[in-house]
């Protein structure tokens, strides 16, 4: 496995909260030359053998889901609101980090709920996470409103060649711009790593706005639905099909004839694919595709169960398919 | 051992209903110098001390709730009903070992919020709709997990602020704890009664262990210890007692009234923090199966206040596991007129 994926999901650095991601990324970046913008995305110009004909742009999401602290109540328990979007059945009971203090999200006793209770789950602005505080004062001594908080998670492999961590998304496309930066890539690139993806799409408009490329690659992970009792077109994508190339999301009607560039490249290079089966989710091509004059944009992504919770599930055999390919695409579309 | 770590030692070893063996043996090698050491036909574990005068006996429950494997999917993915009082509403996303021929890892199956429909998040899932995730086809599976084999939540001990601890299984690894620091402190204290200490199966799967275990013993007096509701938001003051309140002893119909008393004097005496816990009813502890059990036995119950009661993330603080052991022990003290 890339060798930056497990240090980068252990990371912490929820949208506009990067900082420790981007340090270890600015430490392995060897000699190659970098920029960081007003927002904190890094623009690094990697050079290759030869002047492609087009700009080519690459671009992974450093930030990760997260929470903030909104409140402390007298009793020293901290209210907390979502950064990006996070279903409120995978928060209940989870253990959490904050200023690396341990706490748990809280949830009253089965045993003295009524049925209704038992039944529903509670809204993200009733829940509270305990840290073991007395009151707001020993509270407010380890935590303060607009501190973010993290899901407490471990990076697992697991069963045939599966992983188990947080952040993979968008870590694993920060991992293999990191592995192309510190090879040798055939043609001129510039590699964006950038910030607050998951509160809008933020970082990568003011970062393709400054780099101007012709066409960009955004890496990244993807829904794959592939679990119990989910058939057919539900399914989205699956687990050990390769890599995922997308022709429309929930934000981007992606270059027709760069897709198919794409899926042609993966073929003829005998690299697995799949495209999603359902209109579902966005991405930075969302915003790359419309910033400053625009430009031709392709997504390529890892296939991830449980997206947005305390782990994200992938295998290893999809990220060496994205490895392999990227690298492929990028002589592909150098003179597209 | 000091407190915390026995705690986390017992904590780190699954004993899921049914499957205590494991915790079983771990234990035997703690509780071995305080007395004779034995397991019944159910696997309850014992330890006796003989002694003069009165007979004792103390329990705490071994088991803990987790799920047991229905069925194996053709796509490699699992099937569970639960053991014990699981609260579907913390499943979603939860870390998870299955017991089969060899510990593997899992994850409880959940939707990413880009495909969940608009009001599909506020209903808890449902129990058909469960399935464990553990990376392996069916053929893979099928291999190493068999129906029948038990899921633990992973287990993930932590320390919060103001020497409270939390992990899966506090219910009732806690009381567990504070029956073996009452032993430390009654031999500490030469106490020469005869003691029987029951670690028992399956309460949480309705108490088959501890009528049998109890009916063995014979004792004069019995004293019961599990955990109890701590104070947290959403719950009202007369159900619960604050974290770090002490012991909490027990009022109900079938335990007996004046050991009840004698544990509040002592408590009271000896500066030991407590509550009061009132039960209209039965207690939902092991005190309802030991009370009436064989020929019937005077009965106590003197629990530990933790939040997030049968949710991956039991809480406790350490000095209630503490003053549940002092109330246990000081009583037996008292009754032997050492104090």
């Amino acid at each position: 496995m890339n060798r930056y994926v497990k240090p980068l999901c252990e990371l912490n650095g929820t949208s506009g909260d990067e900082n420790s991601v981007r340090e270890y990324i600015i430490g392995n970046l060897g000699d190659n030359p970098y920029t960081v913008d007003a927002l904190g995305n890094i623009i690094v110009e990697k050079k290759g053998k030869k002047v492609p004909h087009k700009k080519i742009l690459v671009s992974a999401h450093m930030d990760e889901v997260g929470f903030i602290v909104t409140h402390i109540t007298d009793d020293g328990y901290i209210k907390f609101a979502c950064v990006g979007g996070i279903d409120k059945k995978v928060v209940i009971s989870k253990r959490v980090l904050v200023n690396g203090k341990t706490g748990v999200v809280g949830l009253k006793p089965i045993h003295l709920t009524d049925s209704d209770e038992r039944r529903n789950i509670p809204e993200i602005k009733d829940m509270y996470i305990d840290i073991g505080a007395r009151d707001k004062a020993e509270a407010e001594q380890y935590v303060h409103q607009g501190d973010c908080i993290y899901f407490d998670s471990e990076f697992v492999k697991f069963g045939d060649g599966f992983v188990r961590a947080k952040a993979l998304d968008d870590r694993f496309g920060c991992a293999v711009m990191l592995n192309l930066i510190n090879s040798d890539i055939e043609y001129d690139t510039t590699f964006t790593f950038v910030v607050q993806e998951e509160v809008g799409l933020v970082g990568s408009k003011t970062a393709s706005f400054a780099v101007q490329p012709d066409v960009a690659i955004i890496l990244e992970t993807t829904t794959a639905n592939d679990i119990a009792g989910i058939t057919g077109a539900d399914r989205v994508c699956a687990l050990g099909s390769g890599a995922v190339i997308s022709f429309m999301d929930g934000r981007t009607v992606y270059d027709r004839e760069l897709y198919k560039l794409a899926v042609k490249t993966a073929e003829d290079n005998s690299i697995p694919w799949q495209t999603k089966t359902r209109i579902a989710g966005g991405n930075d091509a969302g915003s790359v595709q419309v910033s400053g004059k625009g430009c031709k944009v392709c997504a390529v992504s890892l296939a991830s169960r449980y997206l947005h919770s305390a782990g994200c599930v992938v295998k290893e055999e999809d990220m060496d398919s994205i490895e392999r390919l990227i690298p492929k695409l990028i002589c592909a579309f150098a003179d597209f | 051992m000091e407190l915390k770590q026995l705690l986390k030692k017992l904590c780190e070893t699954s004993a899921v209903s049914g499957t205590e063996c494991e915790l079983t043996s771990t234990l035997s090698d703690i509780v071995g110098e305080y007395g004779t050491v034995t397991t019944d036909a159910l696997g309850n574990l014992t330890v006796h001390k003989s002694g003069e005068g009165m007979h004792f006996l103390l329990d705490a429950h071994m088991d803990q709730i987790g799920l047991i494997v229905t069925g194996i999917g053709k796509d490699g993915f699992l099937s569970v009903d639960k053991v014990g009082g699981v609260d579907l509403r913390t499943l979603c996303g939860a870390e998870v070992t299955v017991w089969g021929s060899e510990p593997l890892y899992g994850v409880i199956c959940s939707k990413p919020p880009h495909l969940i429909e608009s009001g599909e998040s506020d209903k808890a899932v449902k129990l058909k709709d469960i399935a464990v995730d553990i990376g392996m086809s069916y053929d893979e599976a099928v291999e190493k997990v068999s129906l029948g084999d038990r899921i633990s939540f992973k287990n993930s001990f932590g320390e919060l602020l103001n020497g409270e601890v939390t992990s899966v299984s506090v219910d009732n690894r806690a009381g567990m704890c504070a029956v073996i620091r009452a032993l430390e402190i009654l031999n500490e204290q030469n106490s020469d009664s005869e003691i029987t200490a029951n670690f028992t199966v399956q309460e949480e799967t309705g108490g088959a262990g501890a009528g049998p275990a109890s009916f063995m013993s014979g004792a004069d007096y019995a004293l019961v210890t599990d955990v109890s509701f701590a104070k947290a938001p959403g719950i009202a003051d007369t159900e619960c007692s604050p974290m770090g309140s002490g012991a909490m002893i027990c009022y109900a119909p079938g335990l007996d009234t004046q050991m009840s008393r004698e544990l509040e004097e002592t408590a009271k005496e000896k500066g030991i923090p407590h509550t009061l816990e009132i039960c209209s009813g039965s207690t939902g502890t092991n005190a309802d199966k030991i009370l009436s059990a064989g020929k019937g036995t005077k009965t106590a119950l003197v629990s530990i206040p933790i939040k997030n009661m049968h949710t991956p993330v039991e809480t406790v603080k350490l000095s209630d596991i503490e003053a549940t052991a002092q109330v246990m022990a000081n009583f037996i003290l008292k009754k032997e007129g050492k104090i």
